[in-house]
């Protein structure tokens, strides 16, 4: 005779990527139901936005998600140039590429610190943190801040590249290259890793688009869907990338397309400071931004974020303040529609393990 | 992208908009909402990627909208009705778009539309016993919240100086 029994995971524990709660049903150790259950992030986002100026709002929205937020502040500025009919100038668009690739970089160390973590192996995790410190480094060279900030934003980016900061760029490019060396021989080539992921949390491709998968987790069923080369922003359509996709759709194949990742973003980095006009403005002339009356009307912008397409719809009601701005994640569908199914069955020592190959981030679910 | 913008027109009761590239807005009412999804689908959207409603609270409606995406011809299509604010329903959509059962559970509690169908419709979500005017409504009195349920609190200069206001 079995009994089953409950038991929650987090919203404080080491093995849930955030502020997040796990409710699952055990039989011995394996899980017949999961629920998740958000709210302990709920920040009222999408409301405050509604109360605040457009500009106040950039200091809200980079919060939105921790460990990527130029994600926010590249889909936020483009939904406001989409709506007020505004070109970036074409050094901002580098920038911007540049800036968002090394963003998705240490938002993929960061993962890759968690996932490996999850597996028991702690190694890699104070390595990874220690490399994308070295990128936080660069961020708060060029912006003035560590983690959120602000540095892109409507009609452009807010200042010029600093003197030398380009090489700098070119420089820690070149030492996570030869890193990642021994990131692959410690982790991604280790027999344990590939034994533990292996066949883990498989998904078909079919259930991918079905339960609306985006970003790594679809990659790594097979489509070589991707925002920066269907719908191409910044300086994204001047550069040359594949995406990287994989056939298994397991735990393991979305941890090799994440690191194939980290390969075309370093990548990317390089095209685009080689790329990059040498002279000319980083941002178009807006109006005094107090004064940013944005016309009435609806859009919807999208970027690739290191978890799949993350999205604004802004509505404009031709004031100074957004009318509405919904903001779409890619860890919703991730978690609820996804990781709720594919826990049940699994064993407990794999829930951390499988929530983290979805790479879910607990503010976008909350907003 | 001309032509999936003539197929989209094509579905039964659907104002088309073309808004740039690549980006469609289709505006059905209310009693051909299910049909025109499922139309979209056979079109070849395949993925919602967010649906959620705008308090239009000076027509006394509700907008609901669904963002969907064509892989194939690279195309987003804003699917969008309007309700009214007074019988605030819908029928859900879950059988069409799996992930919009997440989203309609978040619609009914932060809109308070009531979504016929979804069997997690109204039960809590993000906000925890949450009582009252539901939060995103637009006549929702974010300040008279806040000063009913927080205390006011001066800044540690203020405490130090011993102002008060």
């Amino acid at each position: 005779m079995s009994k089953s029994y409950e038991l929650f995971i987090g919203p404080n524990h080491p093995g849930i990527p955030g502020n997040f709660s796990l409710h699952l049903e055990l039989e011995g150790d394996t899980i017949i139901s999961a629920k998740g259950d958000p709210g302990y992030l709920h920040r009222a986002f999408e409301k405050g936005m509604e109360n605040r100026l457009y500009i106040q709002n950039l200091a809200l929205i980079p919060r939105i998600c921790v460990p990527e937020p130029d994600i926010n502040e590249a889909g936020y500025s483009m939904a406001i140039e989409d709506l007020m009919g505004v070109e970036i100038p074409e050094r901002a668009k580098y920038i911007r590429t540049i800036v968002l690739e090394l963003a998705r970089t240490t938002a993929y160390l960061l993962w890759m610190g968690g996932y490996a973590a999850s597996l028991g192996l702690y190694t890699l995790g104070q390595w990874a943190t220690g490399d994308r410190d070295y990128a936080i480094d660069m961020f708060s060279e060029l912006t003035g801040a560590r983690v959120y900030h602000m540095y892109i934003w409507p009609g452009g980016v807010r200042r010029d590249l600093p003197e030398g900061w380009e090489e700098e760029v070119l420089g820690y490019v070149k030492y996570l290259r030869d890193k990642l060396v021994d990131y692959d021989n410690l982790f991604f080539k280790n027999a344990m890793f590939i034994h533990r992921a292996k066949g883990i949390a498989k998904i078909t491709q079919e259930q991918a688009l079905e339960w609306g998968a985006t970003g790594p987790v679809l990659k790594a069923t097979g489509i070589a869907q991707d925002v920066r080369k269907d719908d191409p922003y910044a300086a994204y359509p001047y550069l040359d990338f594949d995406v990287p996709t994989l056939t298994e759709g397991d735990s393991w194949a979305r941890a090799i397309v994440r690191r194939f990742e980290i390969d075309n973003s370093l990548s990317l980095i390089e095209q685009a400071i080689k790329k990059i006009p040498k002279k000319g403005p980083v941002w178009t002339k807006m109006p005094n931004p107090f004064k940013w009356y944005v016309p009435a009307g609806e859009t919807y912008a999208k970027v690739e974020s290191a978890r799949g397409e993350h999205g604004f719809y802004m509505v404009g009601d031709g004031t100074g303040k957004p009318y509405r701005v919904s903001v779409r994640g890619a860890s919703t569908p991730h978690m609820f529609t996804i990781a709720e199914k594919l826990l049940v069955g699994a064993r407990l020592a794999d829930a951390s393990h499988i929530l983290l190959s979805l790479d879910i981030c607990p503010p976008e679910i909350d907003r | 992208m001309t032509g999936i913008v003539d197929k989209v027109k094509q579905v039964d009761g659907a104002a088309v908009t073309v808004q740039r590239d690549n980006r469609i807005f289709v505006d059905v009412s209310k009693d051909k909402l299910t049909g025109a999804l499922y139309s979209m689908k056979l079109l070849g959207f395949n993925q919602l990627s967010i649906m959620s409603a705008v308090d239009r609270i000076e027509d006394g409606q509700f907008e609901i909208f669904y963002v969907l995406y064509n892989y194939k011809e690279k195309v987003n299509g804003v699917v969008r009705t309007r309700i009214s604010r007074d019988k605030a329903e819908i029928e859900t959509v879950e059988k069409i778009y799996t992930p919009a059962h997440t989203y309609e559970r978040e619609l009914t509690e932060m809109f308070g539309i009531k979504v016929l169908g979804n069997s997690d419709s109204g039960k809590p979500f993000i906000l925890e016993n949450w009582k009252g005017q539901p939060p995103m409504r637009k006549d929702f009195d974010s300040v008279g919240y806040v000063n009913s349920h927080y205390e006011f609190r001066h800044s540690a200069e203020e405490e130090t100086e011993g102002k008060d206001e």
